[in-house]
């Protein structure tokens, strides 16, 4: 039926097919892209922006390792130009109030150092409000939801421009907060997630029944088992019929920081986790996958060169040894990184009316 | 304690991250889209579709022994059926219909027809359906020049629809095709895409090098063309393709996606399945089921076939290589029947 060159043609295409792992290189020469429920709003792009006001913030912050901006932040295929010269950096709204909500284990960590834990006082030094609202770290979203109404019931003050910033689990946290405290949502001006988990994680998937038989229920002083369901709320297929159950408020703007780097340059401990998700897409930050940490319609402000602890957890600031011999690749400048944030957020909020 | 229990989580945490593949075969998720920024989201067409694709099963006596539900997959997000379904449309024969094959469909003409039966049947009817010829091997550039010439050779009458199908790689080449020939694109009513390489495939990312090596070898059945073909299939070029062009407004975009289990998938794929399926389980054995979707087109449902069977008949053509273990065939002729009258149906209302 074939000739030989045929043969020889399709045995090249089908036996030459045999691929060594993984599929996908690591590369930048692409578009942004995120994975999406059907229907779900259109994610804006604020990179160009975003990147002005962060490389002129670096030159205001340490940069020990000389780093350059265009090092720090991915430029994908499809991030336009800046604009030539840049435009003025704008004034700060100190009215912003920052409140960080970090993400899993993050009490039972906290030994080592909480997410933002040095860029809050350095936010609060610029002139805003700013704390980090410490939610069980091993508790499910729908339970931290619960601690975080609690908390903006209470604390938002009529002048005050509330903004949530949720780091990995910390931003599905808040998510479920919106959607199941309507009364409570137009309190909130803005919400930026930061290495956000809000597909969730293949990882997770994987870990769930593991955790559930061996750890769930094992609670020691500062890591209380909460409800356990931290991994669970983690699982891709509970966030993504979550999202395509629900629709978020449109009375909060949102917005989304998004992590990842080589698999080399992440930390030791979170390097099995980047290996195993290369398998999927190698552009991860050892914990979620790029194009998973994007909230449906909100701003894309970039892409950080830094594993998933890199981009929030100041671990060589607070455990400096640990930092050196356990973790590496850890430092970031995560203060610079929040003063570019607070500033995007001051120049975008200022363009709406107070009452949206 | 706090420290050896932190060492402990993090332990079995990685246990589980070594053990690949992480991502298994489930249904119980719901439609998704890779998308690249600004281009609109798809929405759902599933409902309707499963209702006349039933209808369609049901009234056929040779596919009475496959159940709706067997040969199209319910994601988790899918409505659950209307307690009265509305009836079959009728069929729509002011419809012309361009067929636009895969990648090398050309090398493999005589054996891979699409839906032979179906397009018989439908032509006796009065539906004018033509199979574009496009080349097998050639980049999705130089076959929407082929398109375009079809497209200006078809004569459509005042009230007749022009449809474009395309399958596969034929998908990128009409989009390409609507993009490049912004005048002829206004001929054009819809655009139905089967099984779409529409983001393209990891397995183009992975075989183009390896395709290069063979890429300028001419055989009898097809030539080497431009040698793009892989190329144009490649996660990279397609995405950045998307992320460049805006597809013409006028059209209307209508996606079928597929996706299958290990044994239901064509012996012959066996290298490709089990490379996709560390990427994501949900695939045809060719692509991803979140690849296959038009941005802002309508999702008709996920045939629970491999990517040939949903479309050729290579099952039945190739019983050992082109059939799989669990010996399903899928229905292909009823399901190219359900989206001509489902597309048909879509067309005669205004657009939502």
């Amino acid at each position: 039926m074939f000739g030989n060159r045929s043969l020889v043609f399709l045995a090249s295409v089908v036996l030459l097919g045999c691929t060594a792992s993984p599929m996908r290189k690591y590369d930048l020469d692409l578009p942004a892209q995120t994975m999406g429920v059907l229907d779900a709003p259109e994610v804006r792009d604020g990179r160009v922006r975003f990147r002005e006001l962060f490389c002129a913030t670096l030159q205001d912050n340490p940069n020990p390792k000389q780093r350059t901006c265009e090092e720090l932040l991915h430029r994908l295929s499809d991030e336009s130009p800046g604009a030539a010269p840049p435009v003025a950096l704008p004034p700060r709204d100190t009215r912003l109030r920052f409140v960080f909500v970090p993400g899993l284990f993050n009490d039972c960590a906290s030994v080592v150092a909480l997410p933002f834990e040095t860029a809050v006082p350095r936010l609060q030094s610029l002139g805003y409000e700013a704390e980090i609202l410490v939610v069980s770290g091993r508790s499910s979203s729908t339970s931290n939801a619960e601690d975080i109404a609690q908390f903006v019931s209470k604390a938002a003050a009529a002048d005050q421009r509330l903004v949530l910033v949720g780091y990995s689990k910390g931003a599905v946290d808040i998510l479920e907060f919106l959607v199941a405290y309507p009364e409570l949502t137009k309190r909130v001006r803005a919400v930026v997630s930061v290495a956000g988990a809000i597909n969730g994680s293949a990882l997770a998937d994987a870990a769930s029944a593991p955790y559930d038989r061996s750890l769930r229920r094992v609670s020691v002083a500062g890591c209380d088992a909460g409800d356990g369901g931290a991994v669970d709320s983690l699982r891709r297929p509970l966030r993504l019929n979550w999202l395509a159950e629900h629709r978020l408020p449109q009375s909060t703007r949102y917005f989304s920081l998004v992590s990842f780097t080589r698999t080399d340059s992440v930390a030791g401990p979170l390097r099995p986790f980047a290996a195993a998700l290369t398998e999927i897409d190698p552009r991860n930050d050892g914990q979620l996958l790029f194009y998973d940490q994007v909230i449906p319609g909100a701003t894309l402000l970039g892409y950080t060169n830094a594993d998933h602890w890199g981009v929030a957890v100041p671990i060589e600031e607070k455990r400096p040894t640990l930092a050196t011999f356990a973790t590496g690749h850890n430092w970031f400048p995560r203060d610079a990184l929040v003063e570019a944030i607070a500033l995007y957020l001051s120049e975008q909020l200022a363009q709406e009316p107070e009452s949206r | 304690m706090r420290w050896g229990a932190i060492a402990g989580a993090v332990l079995v945490l990685s246990i589980s991250a070594c053990t690949p593949p992480l991502t298994k075969y489930r249904t119980d998720v719901p439609a998704l889209q890779l998308s690249v920024l600004g281009q609109p989201p798809a929405t759902d067409g599933r409902v309707r579709f499963r209702e006349i694709y039933c209808g369609v099963l049901a009234a056929d006596p040779s596919a009475s022994a496959a159940s709706c539900d067997e040969v199209l997959v319910r994601l988790s997000d899918e409505a659950p059926p209307r307690s009265a379904p509305a009836p079959l449309p009728a069929f729509d024969p002011s419809m012309h219909i361009l067929f636009v094959g895969g990648a090398f469909g050309e090398c493999f003409r005589d054996i891979a027809t699409p839906f032979p039966a179906d397009i018989a049947k439908l032509s006796d009817l009065g539906y004018r359906i033509r199979l574009v010829t496009v080349d097998g091997r050639s980049s999705s550039a130089h076959n929407a020049a082929q398109i375009a010439d079809a497209v200006r050779e078809e004569q459509v009458g005042p009230g007749e629809k022009l449809v474009l199908m395309g399958y596969s790689k034929g998908t990128p080449d009409i989009l390409e095709f609507l993009v490049r020939n912004p005048e002829l694109a206004a001929r054009v009513d819809a655009v139905v895409s089967f099984a779409g390489a529409v983001n393209g495939s990891p397995l183009g990312e992975a075989y183009a090098g390896l395709y290069a090596m063979v890429a300028a070898i001419d055989l009898k059945s097809c030539g080497a063309g431009d040698h793009g073909v892989l190329d144009s299939l490649r996660v990279k070029v397609r995405t950045q393709w998307l992320s460049r062009h805006r597809l013409p407004a006028n059209v209307r975009y209508f996606s079928v996606s597929s996706f299958t289990v290990p044994d239901e998938t064509a012996r012959l794929m066996f290298i490709t399945k089990g490379d996709l399926n560390r990427a994501e389980a949900l695939n045809d054995g060719q692509t991803i089921f979140y690849d296959q979707l038009i941005p802002g087109s309508v999702l008709l449902g996920y045939a629970h076939g491999d990517h040939w069977a949903v479309v050729l008949p290579l099952q039945e053509k190739w019983p050992y290589w082109g059939g799989n273990a669990a010996k399903t065939h899928y229905p292909r002729d009823l399901l190219f029947e359900a989206v001509v009258l489902y597309v048909g149906e879509a067309l005669a209302k205004p657009r939502e």
